[in-house]
């Protein structure tokens, strides 16, 4: 029996309505398996922002279906219980409550509370590394620390996706590498988990990918393993992950990026 | 995630406001010597004011009185009119509206969840403008409390219809707080707050009676320096139930049909 994809777009498009309108997505097609770690790539603009959101049930599509853990975008709330998402890690928390109060607000709208917070709780502040500073105000954290923080909350409730929007954004490279390192463990763990993560960060991504998607102008261009990928433009095998990743980047979008970063 | 949560999600909210309001100590201090203030400015004014005047005649206790529940209850209708509208905001510019609808509950739940400590806040400085009012004199002795508290709490679901409808714009316009100030500047001029409506130019006194707060405030006098009976209050309390079955739908189709609106749009998070 072939396993339930993790996430199925068929023909997902998206145009703000505006003077003049903008199409953010055109349709696009793609599914993500169950266990897989996939790694969106785009420039600024290129839809990637607007695809983690109609998939977090935030934007509504024009067009096009999803399905989510199975459910379809429509069962909003039913979506919702089974992912975790991570968009803005600097500025999603109440900065005038510590980190351990954070997590229990949110921890609760999932339904988790007592006892089964705190086992959770101490589980995660083991695995992320946060005993340091789960007791402080959001306010006094280094970034690094709140980007720990927003994973944490997005694990709480084991989601069977994760949808990782530039997660990595404000951290350095030697923390982005942490949390991809963190997060490959998450995936370990549970390994019916996937996650969706778009970054710039492509060194700190290239170790762990193993597909990647890369949107441009709105438009899903490549979608693949990123040797096969290689191998399909006709570009010379290169010696690491990371110069892969850079290459593709640049033959289908037509931009460089810093290599390594 | 089910309907039976639903308490434990209010709770939690509440807990959550009310930590982040220890936060901010001083600012109890600096509520209550303001209360003290407004209450002593309004004190020292009724004493220019003494002896008979228009539409002062229906209460005891002269104008003292009657701008002291004008004072004590204006505050707590404000947080109905204003606090779904401001938390939304609130949320919006620290940036913990996304997150908050990335949870599995319905989004008008946590609105409503974070106007809960305000309006106990709101309640408890009502309690206290009561309290510096009997000290001073206002004759509060023989209230029908009870009536009060039925009318303070069918008054606060009423005007929440028109402040869910702030929410709403907010929502969807980004810019609904200003009709929330011209409502709340209507309410202060029209319904009895600072001087009775019937001073007010006959075709303006008419306008009074479209909100609820001048049905609300009218039924907390008569409640409060009066002593009226539950019997004495029936109508009061019968035309602010018909506001409240006539708005609370309104806001709540308002508020669904805005956020359906922010999630075409994007603008979600956006302020």
């Amino acid at each position: 029996m072939t396993p339930r994809p993790a996430i199925r777009v068929q023909g997902l498009a998206k145009t703000y309505p505006g003077r003049p309108p903008v199409q953010a997505l055109h349709p696009i097609h793609f599914q993500v398996d169950a266990g897989e770690l996939t790694v969106v790539l785009g420039p600024n603009g290129a839809g990637k922002t607007t695809l983690f959101k109609i998939l977090a049930t935030l934007l509504r599509p024009d067009d096009g279906e999803a399905w989510v853990a199975g459910a379809p975008l429509w069962e909003d709330r039913a979506v919702r219980a089974r992912i975790g998402v991570i968009t803005d890690p600097d500025r999603s928390f109440f900065w005038r409550l510590d980190g351990r109060e954070n997590l229990r607000f949110f921890a609760a709208g999932h339904g988790i509370r007592g006892r089964a917070f705190q086992r959770r709780l101490d589980e995660l502040v083991a695995a992320l590394g946060m005993a340091e500073f789960i007791h402080r105000r959001v306010g006094g954290l280094s970034s690094g620390q709140r980007g720990r923080l927003a994973l944490a909350r997005a694990l709480f409730h084991r989601p069977d996706i994760l949808l990782l929007d530039e997660p990595t954004r404000s951290l350095d490279p030697s923390a982005a590498g942490d949390f991809m390192r963190l997060l490959e463990d998450y995936l370990a763990d549970q390994p019916q988990a996937s996650a969706l993560l778009s970054t710039h960060r492509l060194g700190a991504a290239a170790p762990f990918t193993r597909r990647v998607l890369i949107l441009h102008q709105g438009r899903l261009l490549a979608d693949g393993p990123p040797d096969v990928l290689i191998a399909q433009a006709g570009l010379p095998q290169p010696e690491t992950r990371t110069a892969a990743l850079v290459q593709l980047y640049a033959h289908f979008t037509g931009r460089e990026t810093v290599y390594g970063r | 995630m089910g309907v039976r949560d639903w308490p434990a999600i209010l709770w939690e909210t509440f807990r959550r406001d009310v930590r982040i309001a220890l936060t901010y100590r001083l600012a109890f201090v600096l509520r209550f010597l303001s209360t003290l203030f407004q209450v002593a400015v309004f004190y020292f004014i009724s004493k220019l004011v003494a002896g008979p005047q228009p539409g002062l005649e229906n209460y005891q206790g002269g104008y003292f009185a009657y701008a002291l529940i004008g004072l004590a209850f204006i505050r707590l209708f404000s947080i109905s009119l204003s606090g779904y509208a401001g938390k939304l905001t609130e949320a919006q510019q620290i940036g913990v509206l996304e997150a908050q609808a990335l949870l599995p509950v319905p989004l008008p739940l946590l609105i409503f969840g974070s106007n809960l400590w305000p309006y106990l806040y709101a309640f408890g400085e009502t309690a206290l403008y009561l309290l510096l009012g009997l000290v001073l004199g206002a004759p509060l002795a023989g209230a029908n409390a009870p009536g009060a508290l039925v009318i303070a709490l069918l008054a606060s679901v009423a005007i929440s219809g028109l402040g869910i409808m702030g929410a709403a714009l907010i929502l969807a316009f980004k810019r609904g707080n200003a009709v929330s100030w011209v409502v709340e500047a209507a309410a202060a001029l029209l319904s009895g707050v600072y001087f009775p409506p019937q001073i007010l130019p006959q075709p303006v006194q008419k306008l009074s009676l479209l909100l609820p707060h001048t049905y609300a405030l009218k039924g907390l006098r008569e409640a409060l320096l009066n002593g009226a009976s539950f019997a004495q209050l029936t109508q009061p309390i019968l035309v602010l139930a018909g506001f409240s079955l006539a708005l609370i739908p309104l806001g709540a189709a308002a508020l669904a049909w805005a956020l359906r609106q922010a999630q075409i749009k994007g603008d979600f998070a956006q302020y």
